[in-house]
């Protein structure tokens, strides 16, 4: 059965093709954002306004 | 950590468009772009209601989850947003959306090539907080400055809340109780979930 | 022209109108979706350069300063505050104010969208006057002065009175004020506002029955009723943000009832909704009073101490049998029984009205028809009762209580002799001079006598066209009309548009004073003589302004005016100044660099508008209240703690006494359970002591603290006197009362001793449910002069006409002497979006709003659509019996029963269906413009007031 050796040398060789790519390659993340950072986007920035929002919405939202 | 929402109540609305035109106002959202509209249900018959839509900002977002190019992001406290840089006007966002609210502007300040625009929750976009990129492309940021979307802030009946999660509920549950009906709230499930 | 820069904002540049997709349906969703596509349809059509324009129509500096400026709202008498920020003079955001107690920093469509005000491109911009049909930019200064000298001629050929006055209900209190005053220094009664098409009925009827013609308790109070009846109101279009308390009161438990022939939006949120055919609200309030009495439900003991004349009301109601009443409104026993039943379970209750109840041929009776139905349950003089008219205009109150009306002047003096002699010594000027610039011939008074001029009240806004087009010998004055100025003032909220064309067009002079080009600039085919004038905006002027609950908020000013555009007080100074009458006219007042001075005017009525009690409120305490918003309590108005603790939110009139005797404001009126300086009273004692032996003095009943537990008569010297008051007054204050009144006292003296006694100054009375000075002492029903029911008239035929009646010949029977009704058989009912306002001309302006409702529409039930082979969405034309038709577009919906068609009245800059586009001047076209409801509306006057017909009259609707 040739074939199998040959299948084998195949997988091998195609192994170390892919591992040549090495860091030159960005793999696709699906579902993760691409664009630019939002500074007022993160944790810390949201911290920052959790409180004053609450009072806002205190003040604006409710009937007095 | 707070979690943004809006809640239309559908006993309050009146249909007054109040939302719609403080969204123009604030942002200066050229005519034929919608980010917020009013919708009618049973038009001018008994049992007619309406709501105020817009995006719902919902937690697991399906906008996000089928943009080929992840141009959406959700800020730490619930917002979703967009980069415009990075989308291409596809309008897979507009078929996920339950609640119709992408538009798609072909050539006007809020977009070239048709690139999708959307409500924001007066949160502006992932460029500097006020500055010119930020308001020409998204509007302005009144989130940064501690304020709610306006259109909520302006509601003629305070029947559209907007603010984090937790409190809206809250003062949306007191009103319930004291009219003693059952709760007429519009979208709420789908865009945060059953439990939410 | 400092605003070019903001190139009239993203949209309006952005905007190509006529090139607009598809035009919007009214409130569907899918239609909304197809809108967006349309409208980035549009916007692909534009080039680049267009975009980038946009992209640098507002820029935001993040170091420069921005200021606050706190300003009410200018589109309805809700009176919504709002927060204006203003960066190196530019109006670049609008922040809700969530201290106003009365809209909690809400708005409807119009108050979010007024931020556009501060750089509409849409404006006139300059002063403007045809020449050879065109318009041609002209200076200020020609402008005045060519209007002067046209003026001074008319005046020398034909008197005082060929001139006539449009005021507005949109000026602030000074602006209307002086206006006013200039007609008086003018030498004419002729002038008006839209108060007489809005709620003249209801004034005339309220202020009869009780008193003072205004709402009678607030926006706010709703809050405490149990029951909120609206009939012939569409709150949630008209008065959005009234929509909060009444929602608000609902949820704590009223039954909300709405009596209407549309299935309005407001009905939407009804627990009991009755449709009933418009025109027939008379048997409908006897309906409900005929189970009121039938039960035994009505206020015995109170109908006793406070109600005069509900006997002979209940001998009319008794002939309303719920068979008549059906027959007649098609309410059916069981509809009205349950509307009884709720109103006498739910007390207090407050009953709401608006134009659906006012502008009618017999808009008199149905506002004292409501009036009885409330006295009836004894629900007026308590909180959470009342009257509840909403008012139209932002300063429609205002403009009423002092501002430029025919029959009055300011504070409802008469313009009887008495009258004149009373503010001629507030002005300090001659009576003698002020009388010889009025007309001292004699004329017809209607009642077999003579009168001069200057005692008989002017032709009226809804009439002026026939002062031009009446033969000239059956006009009680001088002349015709030859001159006209509409000095803020929409004419396509007028009826009988193609009369109104063919008027404007007989004048010799026509003068529009606007923000905005108006219909009056187009609608005519004048090739001459006719001129624009831009006055600013009420953003661009200080002032205070009159809410609906007649609380008196004070405006800031936002901006500098726009291009040249100049306040009405400085246009009135110029005017006046060119006229040669500013120097006795601004004698005290105070005018800088042609400016008179907003405060110093508000002084001026201080000292003068004693009856309603408009002298308590000096600037200084209204700008205090505005700074102090947070205080007030939303329900009971009232400031609690701080420095205003105790007084109610902007001083609502009356307001009596000097600012310093400190009287809080009334906020209900005619509440005995409160202290009149806390802002308690009682029924206005104004028709006497008794009438036909029997007394009208309130029995048994007194405000909380009064000395004279028991009725009296208003307060003068004499009364003082005899009750051993007279010493309390200061010797100065003896000297200016002697003789006088309480309303025509300079000093305020009687006033101040009368509450000091714990007493009202204008006495405690019944409220008069028989109103013998009216053509109909009981209300009774009379069928619309084009009425859909003509086997009605003969029971209940209209009016015999008139040969005089505020200067004119006026029609009833001969109107209804034919029947239209087969060949137009539709009753065509007209009314309000939320978002225009009035005729529309600066909200049809406003891109934020026009892009929401584009085209002209007439609501059809689907039986009548099919009967007339008319698909919705289709052009079609509707016809009115005198011969004005529309081509508008049909909205096919259930919202109006069969039989019955509604249509706005918004639009206009359509004339039968031609686009007038081409004689706006350049750019000043609103963006949205259709054709006017009243080109096809029809003759018809109320008997008291010359109030229009607007909401009953008839139609055929056909394919176009």
């Amino acid at each position: 059965m040739p074939n199998k050796a040959m299948l084998a040398l195949a997988a091998a060789a195609s192994l170390s093709l892919l591992t040549a790519c090495g860091s030159d390659v960005t793999i696709y993340e699906a579902g993760v954002y691409k664009g630019k950072h939002d500074e007022t986007a993160t944790e810390e920035a949201a911290q920052r306004r959790q409180d004053q929002l609450r009072d806002r919405a205190m003040t604006g939202m409710t009937d007095r | 950590m707070a979690r943004m929402k809006f809640l239309c109540d559908a006993e309050r609305c009146i249909e007054c468009q109040a939302c719609v035109t403080a969204c123009k106002n604030e942002h200066e959202v050229p005519w034929g772009v919608n980010r917020r509209r009013v919708i009618v249900m049973n038009d001018g018959r008994p049992g007619e209601k309406s709501v105020s839509v817009a995006c719902m900002h919902c937690s697991d977002a399906p906008c996000a989850a089928v943009c080929p190019v992840d141009c959406f992001y959700t800020t730490a406290d619930g917002i979703v947003l967009h980069d415009k840089d990075l989308c291409i006007g596809c309008g897979y966002c507009f078929y996920a959306c339950p609640f119709g609210a992408p538009q798609y502007p072909q050539q006007t300040a809020f977009g070239v090539r048709g690139k999708m625009d959307k409500c924001t929750f007066c949160a502006g976009g992932p460029e500097i907080a006020h500055s010119e990129e930020e308001l020409t492309k998204y509007g302005t940021n009144r989130i940064a400055e501690g304020k709610l979307p306006l259109c909520a802030e302006m509601c003629a009946t305070k029947a559209l809340l907007a603010g984090d999660g937790d409190i809206v509920a809250d003062i949306y549950r007191k009103r319930v109780m004291r009219r003693g009906g059952r709760p007429q709230t519009w979208g709420w499930q789908a865009a945060y979930g059953q439990d939410a | 022209m400092k605003l070019m820069k903001k190139s009239g904002a993203a949209a309006s540049s952005s905007l190509a109108p006529g090139l607009l997709g598809k035009a919007i349906g009214r409130r569907t969703f899918l239609q909304g979706t197809g809108l967006a596509v349309g409208g980035a349809a549009v916007a692909g059509l534009l080039p680049t350069s267009m975009v980038k324009k946009a992209k640098a129509a507002r820029r935001i500096d993040p170091n420069a300063e921005i200021r606050r400026v706190k300003t009410v709202c200018g589109h309805c008498s809700v009176g919504c505050s709002t927060i204006a920020e203003v960066q190196n003079g530019v109006w670049i955001g609008q922040e809700p104010a969530f201290d106003s107690p009365i809209n909690l920093g809400a708005h409807c469509a119009k108050g979010a969208a007024l931020r556009n005000h501060g750089h509409s491109a849409r404006r006139v911009k300059y002063p403007m006057k045809l020449t050879n049909g065109r318009w041609q930019r002209m200076s200020w200064e020609d402008a005045i002065n060519e209007i002067g000298d046209k003026l001074l001629q008319i005046r020398k050929d034909s008197g005082p009175d060929a001139v006539w006055f449009a005021g507005s209900s949109k000026a602030n209190n000074e602006g209307a004020y002086l206006q006013r005053k200039f007609a008086a220094f003018w030498g004419s009664n002729n002038c008006d506002h839209q108060a007489r098409i809005c709620h003249s009925t209801t004034v005339a009827g309220v202020a009869n029955t009780w008193g003072y013609g205004a709402q009678t308790n607030s926006y706010n109070d709703i809050n405490k009723s149990k029951c909120i009846v609206m009939c012939g109101s569409n709150a949630a279009e008209a008065h959005p943000v009234a929509m909060q308390m009444i929602l608000r009161g609902k949820e704590q438990g009223a039954k909300l009832i709405v009596m209407d022939p549309r299935f309005t939006r407001t009905a939407a949120h009804s627990d009991i909704f009755v449709r009933f055919r418009s025109g027939t609200d008379v048997p409908l309030i006897w309906g409900i009073l005929w189970h009121v009495f039938d039960n035994e439900w009505e206020d015995r003991e109170y109908l006793r101490q406070r109600v005069f004349g509900m006997d002979r009301v209940r001998e009319e109601v008794a002939k309303w049998t719920p068979d008549e009443v059906e027959r007649v409104t098609g309410v059916s026993r069981e509809g009205l029984y349950e509307v009884a039943k709720t109103m006498a379970e739910n007390r207090p209750g407050t009953f709401v009205w608006c134009m659906g109840g006012t502008q009618h041929t017999i808009g008199s009776n149905y506002v004292r028809a409501y009036n009885c139905l409330q006295l009836a349950l004894g629900n007026i003089g308590v909180e959470g009762g009342g009257a509840n008219i909403f008012r139209g205009h932002d300063n429609v109150q205002g403009a009423t209580d002092i501002g430029p009306n025919p029959d009055n002047l300011p504070g409802y003096y008469p313009i009887s002799e008495a009258g004149w002699q009373h503010w001629c010594r507030v002005w300090d000027v001659d009576y003698e001079w002020l009388k010889a610039r009025f007309d001292d011939n004699e004329y017809d008074d209607g009642r077999g006598g003579t009168i001069k001029p200057m005692n008989t009240g002017g032709i009226t806004v809804s009439r002026w066209i026939d002062g031009v087009l009446e033969q000239k010998e059956n006009i009680a004055q001088s002349d015709n009309i030859r001159a006209v100025m509409f000095w803020g003032h929409a004419p396509n909220s007028q009826t009988r548009g193609p009369e109104m064309k063919r008027a404007m067009e007989m004048l010799d002079l026509l003068v529009v004073i606007d923000p905005y080009p108006t219909v009056s600039a187009v609608l005519h085919d004048r090739k001459e003589n006719t001129y624009l004038l831009p006055a600013a905006t009420q953003f661009e002027q200080s002032g205070s302004v009159t809410a609906s609950n007649r609380s008196i908020q004070w405006r800031d000013q936002v901006i500098d005016p726009l291009y040249e555009h100049k306040p009405d007080g400085e246009i009135a100074y110029l005017l006046a100044s060119k006229l040669g009458f500013a120097d006795e006219m601004f004698k005290h007042i105070e005018v800088r660099d042609n400016n008179p001075v907003p405060e110093s005017v508000l002084r001026e009525i201080n000292r003068g508008a004693w009856s309603i009690g408009y002298t308590g409120q000096s600037p200084e305490r209204l700008k205090e209240h505005m700074a102090n918003q947070g205080h007030f309590d939303v329900v009971s108005l009232k400031a609690e703690g701080g420095p205003l603790d105790g007084e109610t939110y902007c001083l609502p009139w009356p307001c009596y006494g000097t600012p310093e005797i400190k009287h809080p404001g009334t906020h209900v009126l005619y509440d005995t359970s409160k202290h009149v300086m806390e802002g308690g009273g009682n029924f206005r004692a104004n028709f006497g002591t008794e009438y036909e032996g029997e007394t009208l003095l309130a029995e048994d009943s007194w405000s909380k603290g009064a000395a004279i537990e028991g009725g009296y008569p208003q307060f003068d010297s004499e009364l003082l006197k005899q009750l051993g008051w007279w010493d309390d007054l200061t010797e100065d204050e003896k000297r200016q009362a002697e003789g006088r009144s309480w309303t025509t006292d300079l000093s305020g003296g009687i006033i101040r001793v009368a509450m000091k006694h714990g007493c009202h100054p204008f006495g405690n009375a019944k409220a008069r449910a028989y109103v013998w000075n009216f053509p109909d002492p009981v209300p009774i029903h009379r069928e619309p002069l084009y009425t859909p029911r003509y086997d009605l008239v003969s029971d209940y035929p209209t009016y015999e006409d008139r040969k005089v009646f505020y200067r004119l010949p006026t029609r009833w029977k001969s109107v209804q002497a034919r029947d239209y009704s087969r060949e137009f058989p539709l009753i065509h009912t007209s009314g309000r979006l939320v978002e225009y306002e009035g005729g529309g001309e600066e909200t049809r302006s406003n891109p934020w709003l026009a892009e929401l409702k584009q085209d002209m529409f007439v609501e059809i039930n689907p039986a009548d659509a099919n009967d007339a082979g008319v698909r919705d969405g289709q052009m079609v034309w509707l016809e009115g019996p005198e011969g004005g038709r529309i081509r508008i577009k049909a909205l096919v919906t259930h919202r109006v029963g069969r039989g019955t068609v509604f249509t706005p009245f918004h639009f206009g800059g359509h004339f039968q269906g031609e686009d007038l586009l081409s004689k706006y001047p350049d750019g000043s076209a609103p963006y949205v413009r259709g054709d006017s409801t009243n080109t096809a509306t029809t003759y018809g006057y109320d008997a008291v007031t010359m109030m229009q017909e607007t909401k009953t009259t008839l139609c055929r609707v056909v394919p176009a």
